[in-house]
């Protein structure tokens, strides 16, 4: 009977493995079928490779990541409008990447010939550190104080690349510190660069997923989450470090993509409810979708010639997010 | 048979040695794909127009950007775009060793050669010419360009005041954002005789306070591809400034006003039209 049970509970779990795949494949075969020279329906098999490796499967890996980290984010620090960006994620990595650029970094031995990638995540991680360090107490970590310390980084970090650019500032009509500030699927990136991600954000993922159960718990008070047996604060730590490490993963090959992490949790939880094991299966997968989808709206904006330049996929997600994200924020409260 | 391995080796050697030069040749017909505006500029001084068969999705000529592809920009190059127009050559705009490693590597999967030219400086621009005909095979073209860019300078000198005249290049509708020193367009208002006030380095912001203790007696707005409002706005503030009391503002809209490639002589040139009548 147990054997049976468990069985059981393994073919729904499977059934809602391959929904999720499902919808992201759907999404992703949409997303092959549109380019940005103008044509859309079928096409060769080298034209579907060459826009699944470069836009497609990038764009749903940076979604899953956001989105995965966004739902650990939510349940660990008890807040459903944390995003991965609270914890100085992406000011970390856009002013390391800044700092990439001048002159002066370039001139450091070692640390100059590391790739923009590099000193992305470098930054990402950093940032997320000190703010996790500061908010340690005793080897427990307090979540109003993370989020705190986030601020302040951010803060801290935004400052900085201000300072930087009105001393190194850029030739008046290039795109300038724009290009820094909203995020998109960048197209330059090395390949191995892209595959480090990849492998950080799906190992972290991975690793997440064992601890989905007890991130339930984690939402509950100390106390209570004690008495489950759950080690609340090992908890915390592994989903925080991490949801981090996605995030890194992730804003250094795009830079800051802002609502698909704040977003795609909330969307999921219509369909699933609050249990983090499922909640975190179809959120990474909306994610995965949801960024695709995006990258293929920039590519068609860009196909139209009367618009006749790139709409950054930071720049759509935020047009189409924030607007859901007040409807949501609307339905809640009725 | 020993003998002939020698002559083998040299027959190989020479056989080699003509594929190259046939593919450099091929090569060298190619179309050229432009990231940057600058670069297009050079391009099309260079006659090199019809080689041009994509832009950036930036490009403020308008006449390129209606009837060539756009293939997006230094981070988001739209390969797709790029493979369909087969270009033997990319020109990107940047630090040489900061160009991105995936654009390297995407470039040399399609057979492209990447040209970086960094432009910072007036000189730079000869140059960036000189490299973009090297690697295009185009050098006499290249060489007329910087000839003629260097008539332009030696005119632009002989008829500069005989003492330069205290100006300043402001770029922004605000009023506040000015050029220092170690730029192309500082270095353009020099060759046309102007003197800049601004004692920093790089394109830098000022306040109000600032702005009026310099005290020019011309002030470039220099606002590329403007309005008439924003050129009102512009000048409004200069005025709130305290500017134009003493200084006459000449504005200059321009698309390629701002631009670092042979656009920046012509902006010379009008720099030292009124420069001469200020004197």
């Amino acid at each position: 009977m147990n054997q049976l049970a468990k069985r059981l509970d393994a073919a729904r779990w499977a059934r809602l493995i391959g929904i999720a795949l499902l919808l992201w494949a759907a999404a992703a075969t949409v997303c092959t079928l549109g380019g940005s020279t103008g044509t859309f329906g079928v096409v060769t098999y080298q034209t579907a490779i060459s826009r699944l490796t470069t836009n497609v499967l990038p764009a749903s890996l940076i979604g899953a990541s956001l989105a995965a980290a966004g739902v650990a984010y939510q349940a660990v620090l008890r807040n459903p409008l944390a995003d991965p960006y609270l914890l100085g994620a992406s000011s970390g990595a856009t002013l390391a990447s800044y700092l990439w650029r001048l002159p002066f970094v370039a001139a450091i031995p070692v640390v100059g010939g590391l790739s923009s990638h590099a000193f992305a995540m470098l930054g990402a991680l950093s940032a997320v550190g000190v703010v996790l360090v500061t908010a340690r107490r005793g080897g427990r970590i307090d979540p109003v104080t993370a989020i705190l310390a986030g601020v302040i980084v951010n803060a801290i970090c935004g400052a900085v690349f201000m300072l930087l650019n009105a001393i190194f500032r850029d030739a008046p009509g290039s795109g300038g510190i724009l290009t820094f500030l909203v995020g998109d699927v960048q197209t330059s990136i090395a390949r191995r660069e892209v595959w480090l991600s990849a492998a950080l954000a799906i190992g972290s993922i991975l690793s997440l997923a064992p601890f989905a159960s007890q991130l339930n718990a984690v939402r509950l008070s100390e106390d209570e989450a004690a008495s489950l047996g759950v080690r609340v604060h090992r908890v915390r730590w592994m989903a925080l470090g991490l949801a981090s490490l996605m995030t890194a993963a992730a804003v250094a090959i795009s830079g800051p993509i802002g609502f698909v992490g704040l977003v795609c949790p909330h969307i999921a939880r219509w369909f699933v409810g609050n249990d983090n094991r499922r909640l975190l299966i179809v959120a990474t997968a909306l994610g995965a979708a949801m960024l695709a989808l995006a990258e293929l709206l920039e590519r068609l904006l860009l196909a139209d010639d009367r618009l006749g330049t790139l709409v950054p996929v930071g720049v759509i997600t935020s047009l189409v997010g924030a607007p859901f994200f007040l409807v949501i924020l609307l339905r809640s409260r009725r | 048979m020993r003998q002939s391995w020698p002559i083998s080796l040299l027959l190989f050697a020479a056989v080699l040695c003509a594929g190259c030069h046939d593919r450099r040749s091929a090569v060298a017909a190619g179309g050229i794909v432009s990231l940057t505006p600058a670069g297009t500029d050079l391009l099309m001084a260079m006659g090199l127009t019809s080689r041009i068969v994509g832009v950036s999705a930036y490009e403020p000529n308008d006449a390129m950007r209606r009837s060539l592809p756009k293939v997006g920009d230094y981070l988001r190059v739209d390969w797709e775009r790029v493979t369909a127009l087969r270009p033997a050559y990319m020109l990107v705009q940047g630090k040489r060793d900061r160009l991105p490693a995936g654009m390297r590597e995407k470039c040399g999967e399609l057979g492209i050669t990447p040209v970086v030219l960094q432009i910072d400086r007036l000189a730079d621009i000869d140059a960036a010419i000189k490299e973009i005909g090297e690697f295009t095979g185009t050098a006499d073209a290249a060489d007329a360009v910087i000839q003629d860019l260097a008539k332009r300078r030696a005119a632009l000198s002989a008829g500069a005041p005989a003492t330069p005249v205290s100006a300043m290049v402001v770029f922004s509708d605000s009023g506040t954002q000015v050029v220092g020193g170690n730029t192309f367009i500082d270095d353009a208002l020099a060759l046309a005789g102007g003197k800049n006030v601004v004692a920093g380095s790089g394109y830098v912001t000022l306040d109000r306070e600032k702005l009026a203790s310099l005290r020019p007696k011309v002030v470039f707005l220099v606002l590329a591809g403007a309005d008439a409002d924003s050129v009102k706005r512009g000048q409004a503030a200069l005025a709130e400034a305290g500017l134009t009391k003493e200084a006459e503002v000449v504005p200059i809209t321009d698309a390629d006003a701002l631009m670092p490639a042979t656009s920046a002589y012509r902006l010379a040139e009008k720099m030292a039209t009124h420069l001469k009548a200020a004197q």
